[in-house]
């Protein structure tokens, strides 16, 4: 029994019981809700709609984002601002920005809905398409007009 | 040369530790992490489907960050790649791109 004792409270009275250490150590009702809500988002981010992402990873979005991030950092503590900062940096790299880097094909891209008789590969593979992205592509010839292409074009003729 | 405070390991086994998982983290930033073409092992790729293991990889960057600052951060940069990389590798090329 004199062991037992000795082996929960170790030096200086402090008891060693792991649950009591990590109740002891909890934070505040408000912060632990804040952490869970952004465990959840962080979870969830492939949830999280492309408008907002797309905010988000607006030069107003990216400068409020750090703003809050640092607010986070400043009041509630590094540990929530990590996790804010973890949030944020995935929501922004899920917002989808390849229009905007100047890819433009496949413009001409239109849906079409299915008719007819399904494919041969569509029967073997169970599959029932409801519609159709596109049945025409214009496309043009790739052409090379770099300067070695041209000095060759010249001295051709 | 004196090391920065904030980059010192204290010579005890927890330092040690604090250490092993530093370098252990820097590997894998360095190895899978930052080379978008380099494959993830097809484990994780799986698991990644599932809402528990993405909730235990971010309680995993919680548990580091209370443990240290230094493996916490690193541990955070390993999941964001992680965690961005599947969600972009596994999403329909289609909905990636802005609506014109």
């Amino acid at each position: 029994m004199a062991a037992l004792q000795t082996s929960q409270v170790t030096g200086g009275g402090e008891s060693s019981n792991p649950l009591e250490i990590v109740l002891k150590h909890l934070d505040d009702v408000p912060h632990m809700i804040y952490g869970a809500l952004m465990i959840v988002l962080i979870t969830f981010h492939g949830q999280v709609g492309s408008t907002i992402s797309a905010y988000a990873d607006s030069a107003l979005g990216r400068v409020l984002g750090i703003g809050v991030v640092l607010g986070i950092v400043q009041t509630l503590g590094w540990t929530y601002g990590l996790l804010t900062a973890l949030a944020f940096l995935l929501i922004v790299h899920g917002s989808p920005r390849l229009a905007a880097t100047g890819i433009d094909a496949f413009e001409d891209l239109k849906r079409h809905e299915a008719k007819g008789n399904r494919w041969f590969v569509e029967k073997v593979l169970g599959e029932n398409p409801e519609g159709v992205t596109s049945d025409g592509v214009n496309t043009e010839a790739v052409q090379d007009d770099s300067e070695t292409a041209m000095r060759s074009g010249h001295s051709n003729r | 040369m004196k090391w920065p405070e904030m980059l010192q390991f204290a010579n005890t086994f927890d330092g040690f530790l604090r250490l092993l998982f530093v370098v252990a983290a820097g590997i894998t930033l360095v190895v899978y992490s930052m080379p978008f073409e380099t494959q993830y092992p097809a484990k994780l790729i799986e698991l990644y489907m599932a809402p528990w293991w993405r909730l235990l990889t971010t309680l995993l960057v919680l548990t580091a960050a209370i443990w240290c600052p230094r493996v916490g951060i690193l541990v955070a940069l390993v999941v964001f790649f992680y965690l961005g990389d599947m969600n972009t590798l596994l999403t329909p090329f289609a909905s990636t791109t802005k609506p014109l």
